[in-house]
């Protein structure tokens, strides 16, 4: 069966969104490395985005249908993969996260990402049509909370919560009842608790409140919630102006050029910055949004609006983390923070959903 | 979004796979949405009030992070001479410190730290205990080591260990070491002023520190700055003649080395105006090196320390009683063998005088004539002299501690205490208020209070306000008396005490001191000590002390010497005598005071008063072939043009070149004579130097001289510091100094032709 493969319904728009906000990307960490010695991040992440560049047009010819064909062989690799990492992965600052091909470094925690989004999206379409039962429920939740418990074991807490979204945005479109939803929410809400007792160490504890009170410890866990204000509150209406953030350049503001770039970026093009940002955002997603609803079949809705969901997720968490509403993760911000798999992730999705895309008008 | 007609679109064309069934109901997306516009809804929300509403408070907040105001330490002020020869400056050294934190392995780390810069033992800064200690007690900020050498900061530099770095600081430094220590005392690693003239203007010296408002990272690296400059400290231009200190010093240390004393002091002071030119006191210390300094070496013995004057104070006694009318220098008073009882106490001369006329007996120092002279004045009034002469008061020199030494009210005396007073017992004086009582007799009369500070200035050498005022001794004391002067006797008793002073030095106990074509006039003392345990006087230690004033009829100084507990001979006379007769011949020479009599052959001087003299007189580096050949110079008469460049042994002692007319024989003379004389082009050695008419020569002030001419820079290479900054002074060039040790970088270059005051930058490193 042959596709009709058609760059006029190539998503330009989409592309033009999404290329914008990374040169706003490359000038921030432009910005943010100048004093440091990360300099020149910024031409390192310009090659990643044009290597991401071609990986997304090569992906785009990839028929999703073969993605979705290969999903659980994909999938049964990545499990290997993560036990390979527990097992004999390089041990980076307390954390096994990354194995060692020769001499590539890979970390199958990210791609893991994409194929969960693949993988949850064929099961959801097999199921299609029909109420799905709490048997149907606790398969989906043990594919995800597979991977996710050994990324967990890993340690990597920002990376594995990116899979929850999967998940949930395949719940909850795959068909789940409210009645269903509402005993998993207040499940998941009672789980909290021993969770917060029982598995939780003291230090993520205090990590996960201090954003509540950043003020109590200023010089430990909540200094980076603090400097993260700081910044983005004194860059006011209209910010200090490129390259004149004082927070930023002056290493005040820990890691600007990754996880905070956000409140780099607020300070120094302030408040009328930060929104444009956020509008570019909401532009991209919305823009993702539609191509799932105009999506050839099920499957390629769902795998779009998998996507939206670990990018809204990674976002909210990011921003929120950044203005001071939710607590510090380590979870980078899609297309703005600093990092290789990071810009690879998201092109690699963004080549899928072109491939969805072009493929809406079958025949 | 016309969701149903494309859901319709896709429904039509679902043939391609299988199984594509139910459409997702649009109100999921919706929801999803929402959610998400929700959540741009707040955080949008919280932008707002951050960047916004709060803006302010966050402003101040990151303001307040990255400025940080440290204390710039202000440049101390220059101490110089009168004629702006720098006794103590500031130098820029390195520090050393630490920023703990980028520390790896901290005990490793002190250990070979202070393996390069714990050179001095006894030194627990910085042994690698206390480094170590320090590293661990900062996050921030630890020194390592202060002030030192450029070399120990280069091979600490060349460790390379991570978060080691220097910062220059200023360091005091006393280009003549131990030159006049005692006066100018020392500071602290802190620059505090912890001794004599450094104390007692500490706030002025000071100067404000600055305040450097610095924009600082989390890392403590500035990285802009706004700078609230330091405040320099003053100047202080001191009475003191670099020169004449060294004359004074060096005959105090031969003194001391000879007599075994252990103690001393030389004081030298302008009488006319009572500036102190030199102030010498022993045992001194070395500024430059202050983890060696004893406190108790730390004591301006010359205001601090009061002695019993003895005989130096019938000069009180008898001045007091002439301008009186009580007596006149050529009664004759019986000395009564020796022997007379004031009330009811039995005293004993140290000699059987008989008949002796005053002026004998002040030339031989009879305490019976003293006493019987002291009665006649009666205890108020000989008080009244005793306090207008400035004793038992401060004298109000700018030294610190001043004492106001021992003077009862007659109110308070002993029956007998007029007597013992007569004779100088029973008071207690310090040198300075000795030395000005001279200066009164040798003025016309006048106390003059004592002054060692000139002038406080903010101008630095080589500003057009602040010019040397060299020593020109003065005919008279000025017309309309400074604050705190008055007469004390007229000026025909000031005369006739002169003249029996000089009967002392010809013919009495001051006849050791030995001058060759000056006439002088003084007075011995010698008191015993006593002893501060028992209050009773020592057998064994003695205060031997002589003051006096040359030349007789234009005292142009006075000097007074003071000797603790010499050994081998304690008559104030003998031993000091020829400490006062060195200092005044070099210094009226070093004046170039003109003579006033005869030359004799230091041969025969040499002949006269052998061997105690040849000591202080002769000069031990030249053969004695040579001093035959000065002789011969010396005895052609005043006017003779040979005179002129004498080769005299007297002057060679002292090393500047260029205050001594033998310019020819030293090699280091690189200024020359270039004071007086019409200068020939290009030539820096004068070999002649013939003072134009009776003028007096002008002040060796390098700077004046030099005006308006170019300067060659000559090479400094491996001078010490102290000779290459001597050199550039002289030459009328500025000097900025930068570490210490021998000098090996300069710039200008040598051979460079630049305007005079031309600062030249010298780097020293051992």
């Amino acid at each position: 069966m042959r596709r009709l493969i058609s760059f006029r319904d190539f998503d330009w728009v989409l592309l033009g969104f999404v290329l914008l906000l990374s040169v706003v990307s490359v000038l921030e960490i432009y910005s943010a490395t100048l004093h440091t010695k990360f300099i020149h991040f910024d031409q390192k992440q310009i090659l990643w985005l044009l290597g991401s560049l071609v990986c997304m047009f090569a992906f785009s010819f990839i028929d999703y249908h073969l993605l979705l064909d290969v999903a659980h062989w994909a999938y049964g690799f990545c499990i290997v993969a993560l036990l390979a990492v527990l097992l004999a992965g390089q041990r980076v600052l307390g954390a096994r996260r990354w194995i060692r091909l020769g001499s590539i470094h890979f970390q199958p925690s990210e791609w893991v990402k994409l194929v969960l989004i693949v993988a949850v999206a064929r099961y959801f379409s097999h199921l299609a049509g029909r109420n799905l039962g709490w048997g149907d429920i606790f398969k989906a939740m043990a594919m995800v909370g597979v991977p996710m418990l050994l990324v967990l074991k890993q340690p990597d807490l920002g990376t594995a919560l990116t899979y929850v979204p999967i998940l949930l945005c395949g719940l909850f479109l795959g068909g789940i009842s409210f009645k269903k939803a509402a005993i998993l929410v207040l499940a998941g809400g009672l789980a909290i608790i021993p969770v917060w007792h029982k598995v939780l160490k003291p230090y993520q504890k205090q990590r996960l409140v201090s954003f509540l009170q950043p003020d109590n410890d200023p010089r430990g866990s909540g200094y980076q919630i603090r400097q993260s204000l700081i910044a983005v509150g004194s860059g006011g209406i209209w910010g200090k102006g490129a390259t004149k953030g004082t927070q930023t350049q002056g290493d005040f503001l820990p890691i600007p050029y990754t996880d905070f770039i956000f409140a780099a970026f607020g300070e120094e093009h302030g408040f009328v910055g930060a929104a444009l940002v956020l509008l570019l955002y909401f532009l991209i997603l919305m823009r993702l949004i539609q191509n799932a609803q105009t999506a050839a079949d099920l499957p390629g809705t769902l795998i779009i609006m998998g996507v939206v969901a670990v990018l809204i997720f990674q976002i909210a968490v990011n921003v929120g983390m950044v203005i001071g509403l939710m607590p510090v993760t380590g979870i980078p911000l899609p297309l703005m923070s600093y990092g290789g798999s990071s810009v690879l992730f998201t092109f690699l999705a963004l080549g899928i959903v072109m491939n969805i895309r072009m493929g809406r008008f079958v025949n | 979004m016309a969701l149903r007609g494309q859901q319709s679109v896709t429904g039509m064309n679902k043939k391609a796979r299988q199984p594509l069934t139910a459409p997702i109901p649009r109100l999921r997306f919706v929801l999803l949405a929402g959610g998400f516009l929700l959540w741009v809804g707040v955080i949008v929300a919280r932008l707002v009030w951050l960047q916004v509403f709060c803006n302010a408070i966050y402003v101040e907040r990151a303001a307040h992070q990255q400025e940080r105001t440290f204390q710039v330490a202000p440049r101390r002020g220059v101490l110089y001479d009168r004629n702006l020869q720098e006794l103590a400056m500031t130098v820029l050294v390195d520090s050393i410190y630490a920023v703990p934190s980028e520390i790896e392995d901290k005990e490793e780390a002190a250990r070979q730290l202070a393996k390069i810069v714990h050179t001095d033992a006894s030194d627990s800064f910085t042994s690698a205990k206390a480094i170590d200690a320090r590293l661990e007690d900062s996050r921030n900020f630890a020194w390592i080591a202060r002030k030192v050498d450029s070399s120990v900061a280069a091979r600490v530099s060349n460790l390379g260990i991570k978060g080691i770095y220097t910062q220059q600081e200023f360091k005091r430094f006393y280009p003549n070491n131990r030159l006049a220590s005692q006066v100018l005392g020392y500071v602290s690693l802190d620059d505090d002023g912890l001794g004599g003239i450094e104390h007692r203007f500490d706030t002025d010296l000071h100067g404000a520190p600055g305040r450097m408002l610095t924009a600082v990272d989390a890392r403590q690296h500035s990285f802009s700055s706004v700078e609230r400059n330091p405040q320099p400290g003053e100047n202080l231009v001191l009475t003191l003649d670099e020169h004449i200190q060294f004359i004074a010093e060096k005959a105090l240390d031969a003194a001391m080395q000879r007599t075994q004393s252990v103690g001393g002091t030389v004081v030298v002071q302008d009488p006319n105006t009572g500036q102190i030119l030199a102030l010498a006191i022993r045992p001194a210390f070395d500024p430059n090196d202050i983890r060696h300094v004893r406190p108790s070496m730390l004591r301006d013995d010359a205001v601090s320390d009061i002695y019993e004057p003895g005989s130096v104070f019938k000069l009180v006694t008898y001045s007091a009683a002439i301008n009186e009318h009580l007596t006149n220098p050529d009664e004759v008073i019986d000395g009564q063998n020796g022997k007379i009882i004031v009330a009811g106490r039995l005293i004993h001369d140290w000699h059987p005088f008989g008949a002796i006329t005053v002026t004998e007996a002040l030339e031989h120092s009879s305490d019976v004539c003293a006493i019987k002279v002291g009665l006649r004045l009666g205890p108020q009034k000989f008080y009244d002299y005793i306090r207008a002469y400035g004793f038992g008061q401060r004298s109000g020199i700018e030294l610190p501690a001043e004492t106001r030494g021992l003077l009862r009210p007659p109110d308070r005396w002993q029956p007998s205490s007029i007597g013992s007073i007569a004779m100088g017992q029973e008071v207690g004086v310090t040198p300075i208020q000795a030395i000005t009582m001279i200066s009164t007799i040798a003025n016309g009369g006048v106390y003059l209070p004592p002054h060692i500070v000139m002038e406080k200035t903010t101008e630095a050498k080589g500003s057009p306000q602040l010019l040397p005022a060299a020593f020109h001794p003065e005919d008279n004391v000025p017309e309309a008396l400074p604050p705190g002067a008055h007469r004390v006797v007229t000026t025909m008793t000031a005369a006739e005490m002169r003249k029996m002073m000089q009967d002392v030095v010809l013919f009495g106990t001051g006849k050791f001191v030995g001058l060759n074509g000056y006439s002088a006039g003084g007075k011995s003392g010698t008191a015993q000590k006593v002893n501060p345990g028992t209050h009773t006087y020592s057998k064994t230690d003695y205060i031997a002390s002589f003051g006096g004033f040359a030349p007789v009829n234009q005292p142009a100084i006075s000097v007074l010497v003071v000797l603790d507990s010499p050994r081998g001979g304690h008559h104030g006379g003998e031993v000091a005598g020829p400490v006062f007769g060195q200092v005044v011949q070099q210094t009226l020479e070093y004046l170039d005071v003109p003579h006033d009599m005869p030359i004799q052959p230091s041969s025969r001087i040499a002949r006269e008063y052998a061997p105690k003299n040849s000591d202080t007189m002769g000069d031990h580096d030249h053969p004695g072939d040579l001093r035959a050949l000065f002789a011969e110079v010396n005895d052609l008469p005043a006017d003779d043009p040979l005179r002129q460049n004498p080769q005299s042994a007297t002057e060679d002692v002292y090393k500047p070149s260029v205050v001594s007319r033998s310019s020819a024989t030293s090699e280091e003379d690189i200024s020359g004579n270039v004071a007086a004389q019409p200068m020939p082009p290009n030539t820096s050695h004068a070999q002649s130097s013939v003072p134009t008419g009776g003028e007096k020569k002008p002040a060796p002030s390098s700077v004046a001289a030099r005006a308006g001419a170019s300067v060659k820079v000559p090479s400094f290479a491996g001078q010490s510091m102290r000779k290459a900054v001597e050199t550039a002074t002289r030459l009328g060039l500025g000097v900025r100094v930068l570490g210490s040790g021998v000098e090996r970088e300069q710039a200008p270059g040598a051979g460079t032709q630049v305007p005079p005051g031309t600062e030249v930058v010298l780097r020293f490193a051992r």
